[in-house]
């Protein structure tokens, strides 16, 4: 008898862990569809070269997109860097992924100095950047944030923002959000599932 | 005379060596402190500032506290914290880093760090920053950071 219910025990928690892990894993593997709740969308900002960007003007490239600034001392080279290694997990295939780097610093952040800056990080990256209410228009839109914080510092002030970053697919639709946790490996995972 | 010569070569080989392993660790004694794992990220031009990052130790029963940082290489360094609120990241200059007893404090990428401003030249991968940090006891901690691309 007692045989019997560590056998059905036994069964049920199995079965519990089967589910819990198919859950988890749809959850963690799928693309996802933000249209119902709105979050992306197109814009214009412009670009490191001094030409306006139109998201909808690129479609057929797939798009990770985030929020910087070019005096972030910390966050932003970080996730450069990480995407430096998703490249390199994605081979020859990364050629279709193009990185925005979309600057929350525009007082500060010229086109040109984007392209200084962003130039040292050897990945396909477009610096944007705009007016103050343009990129505030932009943030909002992707469910973002930034804030601009005076400093006692040598740095006069520093830009609080968000972290995430946002796979784009090639019509211009957010498909996934990564944490700034997430490592290279699980967004080259999530990004090659719009790759060929 | 080329025993001498040989010897000489060993002893500055070994010296040469020794210097290298110290770069990343450094102890004082009395205070119970001790960091591991100092190092310095490249700087990216045209910004002429940097971060660096360490681990340091606390094996005393009294808490420490890291009151400053500099180094010749800089003309300012700051001591920065960071902060994670939900998806926000807040950096702020602080006055001090505290370590607890029996704790090692972590300054890391994607957290508190030691921050630099109007470096003298870029700081580039391979090179050696020497750091001084000021602590609220002991003698100051002199410490070599390599610069690394990460």
């Amino acid at each position: 008898m007692k045989l019997a219910w560590m056998g059905a025990l036994a069964i049920g928690l199995g079965m519990l862990i089967v589910v819990w892990l198919k859950i988890g894993s749809s959850q963690e593997d799928g693309l996802l569809d933000f249209d119902d709740i709105s979050i992306g969308g197109d814009f214009t900002l412009i670009a490191q070269d001094g030409q306006p960007y139109t998201l909808s003007e690129h479609q057929g490239e797939v798009r990770l997109l985030f929020f910087g600034f070019t005096h972030c001392p910390d966050i932003c080279p970080t996730t450069l860097l990480e995407l430096n290694k998703v490249y390199a997990q994605l081979g020859g295939a990364g050629e279709e992924v193009t990185t925005l780097f979309v600057s929350v610093d525009p007082e500060r952040d010229t086109p040109e100095l984007l392209g200084d800056y962003l130039g040292s990080f050897d990945i396909p990256v477009v610096g944007l950047t705009c007016s103050v209410e343009e990129v505030e228009q932009v943030v909002s839109a992707y469910a973002g944030w930034f804030e601009k914080v005076a400093l006692d510092s040598a740095a006069v002030y520093t830009m609080d923002h968000s972290t995430r970053s946002y796979l784009i697919d090639r019509e211009g639709k957010v498909r996934y959000i990564f944490s700034y946790d997430d490592g290279p490996e699980r967004i080259a995972h999530i990004v090659r599932k719009l790759l060929p | 005379m080329r025993f001498a010569l040989l010897l000489s070569t060993f002893i500055l080989f070994t010296a040469c060596s020794g210097g290298e392993e110290d770069a990343s660790v450094a102890e004082v004694q009395n205070s119970g402190v001790t960091v591991h794992e100092v190092w310095a990220r490249n700087s990216r031009p045209p910004h002429a500032n940097s971060a660096a990052f360490l681990q340091i130790e606390n094996s005393g029963s009294r808490p420490v506290q890291i009151l400053s940082a500099s180094t010749p290489r800089a003309g300012i360094t700051e001591l920065h914290s960071m902060e994670f609120v939900d998806d926000k990241m807040k950096m702020r200059r602080v006055d001090s880093f505290s370590i607890a007893p029996h704790e090692t404090f972590l300054l890391q990428p994607g957290g508190n760090h030691l921050m630099f401003f109007e470096l003298d030249e870029p700081w580039l991968e391979g090179q050696v920053i020497p750091i001084t940090l000021v602590m609220s006891e002991g003698k100051p901690l002199e410490l070599l950071a390599t610069v690394k691309v990460q």
